[in-house]
């Protein structure tokens, strides 16, 4: 596979990485000198130093023959019109433009749906949104009682949900094919965080306080899942953002504007929505307006979060939740790291990337997004063809969770599912038969058919390539 | 420049002429031979120059600067208030000029306050033409001329600006002569219904024309001593309806016939509007039962009174001065409110009060949270930032200009009651105050230079102050 990336930033170098780990084929282009050197000294891939809109540029970096474009340069017109370039002379490569202005997405809008079939608008294939990704990132590590970082799977009730087992914990000490001797409900234990190291667990494996678990449950059982792990109960009335920019704008309209309720699930929910309390906290006088104008059911304070006499003022550690957007990443950490010294918070925060999400959690941050890896996450889902719908990694991708439709090639195409079984290799997570709406847990004996949905969690240094069908 | 803004206005009067022909044929038909010759003679004199400017087109076209729109809109309202009053002088029954001025400034600009002690001594035709007055007021006579010139359409949202009443002056569709259009084309639309509806009950047809344009004008001037005391009780609540509907802004009748009804019940003010007026019933309706006894009764009396005071209507059932202390306070202080804005109704409007209290709250929640940042929304977005200014001047102005005018009338040694309720119930359009002008008095004893005093003051309340105070200060006369 040939995939072209133009602009070697952080994102940049980071996609050219991993796909260059997998044995693809990349070509970097960037203008900056500096940037250029760098990457060439540091990966082993073909970099140019040129301008990534020129045509002339992109047929020497091998165009015609390319699978993938991918525009990552600072601009967001560029990107775009790169990708526009391209789309008129060769329509066939799929190409992926990251793009942070919200206002060029046209998803719901009249025009995209009737033209469905035809070319893509401005010709990119796919749009990636930084600001938007992370944000829904943060919105799903929310749960009514508490965060924790979770991975969710669209048209299903499961998720994957990260939680640490305590001391207490009646967890602590029990075998994972035991689980159901303390619990009705249905929860599967599919990694194990140790120390420093992440495993696929088998059933007979022992959890110890002090593990970080992936669960995979329903959506509705996570609240046990939390006291089963030994953490109170508390439910999470008082909410501050901190900064008012993209990020923190995205996950205000998330949190207060939720989905319409019928009138009845309405008014019974008007005691429980009396108590939630928002506050937007923003330094810049400008967006501090903004983000007035657009919420006024919250509280918006135009104020420097550092500054003491603030947070003593509004008493911030009487909050339940900080979730720090800025896109001073350091002064997320430091701000929730702060709070939850003074008060009893619970903390999110953006961070630069997973290293970064380690220090965060080291340091106390409940949950850190990892931008960065969020962005990458994001492309890589598109790069893997098109039976994959959806990659999420962990560990800085030791495990790869992928949301895939089986394909006629591939591996589990017609398969039962404890003929394929490796212990600590994969795992067949969900399964949803075409036609169907909804995923389910499958068994031993379950056949996984042609066209069938499956989300499969599999250990990248151990699998030696089960295929997902033909690329692109 | 000048033959063009004479041109404007003259053009503007002649249509006000033209619609002198509905009194006529009521004068005609009731053989009226005393009021016919008082019609034709002013709609003459007043056609004539109108046809003229009509025939001799300017070549050039200046530029429509905002001060000639208001020159030409208050010239046109001042007037079409002369023109008003010509047949009421010519036909004997108001001799004073001074009167007839009156009768008619209050009848153009809605407020329905007379200083005629007997109605009821007026022939049908003339009380016809004081009710055409309110109708044509309500809307705007400027709107009208708007909406039937489209020669006039250069300057246009100007013109329209300085007569359209609240304190955003939007369109509703991109051409204002095509948003006046949509706009008379609701008002004759509900004249229509509101006539029929009339018809069916104890009313003829002189009557319910003539209801029908009081309170879709929320006007107020009434044919009977008693108001509508003696009609039924389906005719007063039709007229109650009604004149809800006026105080009512009508650019949101356009979004229910464009099927956006949401954005209709999100409006701030509306809400506000009927909040009021189903509080201000409920305690008016409770202070009334031991009165009346009975229930159907004090539901009926309150929410007419209320509805009438509220749209600054000034009809009456009922003679409220001689009702229970809290139920004429209430009255009292809706005196202050007033309807919405963009509608036919006077007054402070809702929406600036509401403005107001918003921004009072915001000033409470800035004691508790220093830090914080508040703005004021309306109809679900955020405002504009300057609302709270502009609302602030416009009520300070409002009730300096109601001292004024209390100042004056207690110079003719009325009581004190009295005299202040005159000012507020003049300026905002009203009608009927308490005291000596309470639902049951006028305005008739009143010296001359009062009354042109109160004319001014009318006016000035009609076209919220600023298209007439302007010509009081020295930046409109500087060059």
């Amino acid at each position: 596979m040939k995939v072209i990336i133009i602009g070697a930033g952080f994102t940049g170098t980071q996609l050219a990485k991993r796909l260059i780990s997998e044995r693809n084929d990349v070509v970097l282009i960037d203008k900056d000198e500096e940037t250029v050197r760098h990457a060439s000294n540091r990966l082993d891939c073909m970099v140019m130093q040129a301008s990534g809109n020129n045509l002339a540029v992109l047929e020497e970096a091998g165009i015609e023959k390319a699978d993938f474009l991918v525009a990552l340069t600072e601009s967001d017109e560029l990107n775009m019109i790169t990708c526009s370039l391209v789309d008129s002379v060769y329509p066939n490569v799929v190409k992926i433009a990251r793009v942070r202005n919200s206002d060029y997405y046209n998803e719901s809008s009249t025009p995209q749906k009737s033209r469905k079939k035809h070319r893509p608008p401005y010709g990119i294939n796919f749009m990636v949104h930084p600001d938007i990704e992370a944000a829904e990132a943060i919105v799903h590590a929310i749960k009514w009682d508490g965060v924790s970082e979770s991975i969710d799977f669209k048209g299903s009730d499961y998720q994957i949900v990260s939680a640490l087992v305590r001391q207490n914990s009646k967890f602590d000490g029990l075998a994972l094919q035991d689980i159901k001797d303390v619990t009705k409900r249905q929860y599967l234990v599919v990694y194990i965080e140790g120390d420093n190291l992440a495993y696929i667990p088998k059933g007979s494996a022992v959890l110890h306080a002090g593990d970080r678990i992936g669960v995979l449950c329903k959506t509705e059982d996570t609240e046990e899942l939390f006291s089963l792990c030994g953490e109170a109960k508390r439910q999470l009335n008082k909410i501050a953002i901190l900064g008012a920019g993209r990020v923190g704008l995205w996950v205000a309209s998330r949190l207060l504007h939720k989905k319409r309720k019928s009138f009845f699930a309405k008014v019974f929910s008007i005691p429980q929505e009396l108590r939630k309390e928002y506050a937007i906290i923003e330094k810049d006088e400008a967006l501090a307006k903004n983000a007035a104008m657009l919420f006024p059911e919250a509280s918006i304070f135009k104020a420097d979060i550092t500054d003491e006499g603030f947070v003593e003022q509004e008493r911030l550690d009487t909050y339940d939740l900080l979730i720090a957007t800025t896109n001073n990443y350091e002064l997320n950490i430091v701000t929730a790291a702060y709070l939850k010294s003074i008060g009893n918070l619970k903390t999110v925060g953006l961070v630069t990337n997973s290293q970064y999400a380690r220090i965060a959690n080291n340091v106390g941050v409940d949950v850190a997004i990892p931008t960065k890896d969020v962005v990458i996450d994001a492309i890589m889902s598109h790069l893997r063809g098109r039976f994959v719908t959806r990659i999420h990694t962990l560990f800085e991708g030791e495990i790869e969770i992928a949301e895939v439709t089986v394909s006629q090639d591939s591996f589990f195409n017609g398969k039962v599912l404890k003929d394929t079984h490796v212990e600590g290799v994969f795992l067949v997570l969900l399964r949803k038969k075409q036609g169907e709406d909804k995923y389910s847990i499958p068994r031993g004996d379950t056949r996984i058919e042609l066209n069938d949905s499956i989300v499969v969690l599999y250990d990248k240094d151990k699998h030696t390539g089960f295929g997902f069908g033909e690329r692109q | 420049m000048i033959v063009f803004l004479l041109r404007i206005v003259l053009m503007l009067l002649s249509i006000v002429a033209v619609s002198m022909l509905i009194p006529l044929g009521f004068a005609i038909y009731h053989r009226e031979t005393d009021t016919v010759f008082a019609f034709l003679l002013p709609m003459v004199a007043f056609l004539i120059p109108g046809i003229l400017a009509f025939i001799f087109k300017q070549k050039s076209k200046p530029v429509f600067s905002m001060k000639a729109g208001f020159v030409v809109v208050a010239s046109s309202w001042i007037l079409a208030c002369i023109l008003g009053a010509l047949p009421l002088m010519i036909s004997g029954y108001v001799p004073s000029f001074f009167d007839a001025f009156f009768e008619s400034a209050s009848g153009f600009t809605t407020t329905g306050a007379s200083i005629l002690s007997s109605v009821e001594a007026l022939p049908v035709s003339l009380n016809i033409w004081r009710a055409e007055m309110h109708w044509l007021g309500g809307m705007g006579i400027v709107a009208m001329t708007v909406a039937l010139m489209p020669l006039l359409g250069i300057g246009g949202f100007t013109l329209i600006k300085a007569e359209t009443t609240g304190p955003d002056k939007g369109k509703i569709t991109p051409k204002i002569a095509q948003t006046a259009k949509i706009l008379w084309f609701i008002y004759i639309f509900l004249t229509f219904i509101q006539i029929v509806l009339l018809l069916l009950t104890d009313m003829n047809f002189s009557e319910s024309v003539f209801h029908t344009f009081g309170s879709l004008g929320t006007g107020g001037f009434s044919m009977k001593n008693s108001g509508l005391a003696s009609y039924s009780p389906a005719a007063q609540w039709i007229c109650t309806v009604f004149m809800l509907i006026a105080g009512t802004n009508f650019a949101l009748y356009y979004l229910l016939m464009q099927k956006r009804g949401k954005e209709f019940l999100q409006n701030t003010e509306v809400k506000v509007y009927w909040s009021i007026v189903i509080l201000a019933t409920a305690v008016v309706t409770i202070a009334l039962l031991p009165v009346y006894k009975s229930f159907s009764t004090s539901v009926r009396h309150a929410a007419f009174q209320v509805v009438s005071v509220l749209t600054t209507t000034g009809f009456a059932t009922a003679d409220y001065v001689q009702w229970p202390q809290l139920a004429q306070s209430v009255l009292f202080l809706l005196l202050f409110i007033g309807g919405c804005s963009a509608s036919t109704a006077g007054g402070v409007k809702v929406v600036r009060w509401t403005v107001l209290f918003k921004q009072m709250m915001n000033e409470i929640k800035r004691m508790l949270h220093p830090y914080g940042v508040f703005t004021i929304h309306l109809n679900g977005k955020a405002g504009r930032k300057d609302i709270v200014y502009s609302v602030a001047a416009f009520i300070f102005l409002y009730f300096l200009l109601v001292a004024i005018t209390t100042l004056i009338a207690s110079l003719n040694g009325v009581d004190l009651l009295t005299s202040f309720t005159s000012g507020l119930a003049l300026v905002g359009n009203v009608g009927p105050g308490f005291g000596k002008v309470g639902p049951t008095g006028n305005y008739g004893f009143y010296s001359s230079a009062t009354k042109l005093w109160f004319s001014f003051a009318m006016l000035a309340g009609r076209l919220e102050l600023y298209t007439i105070f302007i010509f009081l200060t020295p930046h409109f006369w500087k060059r």
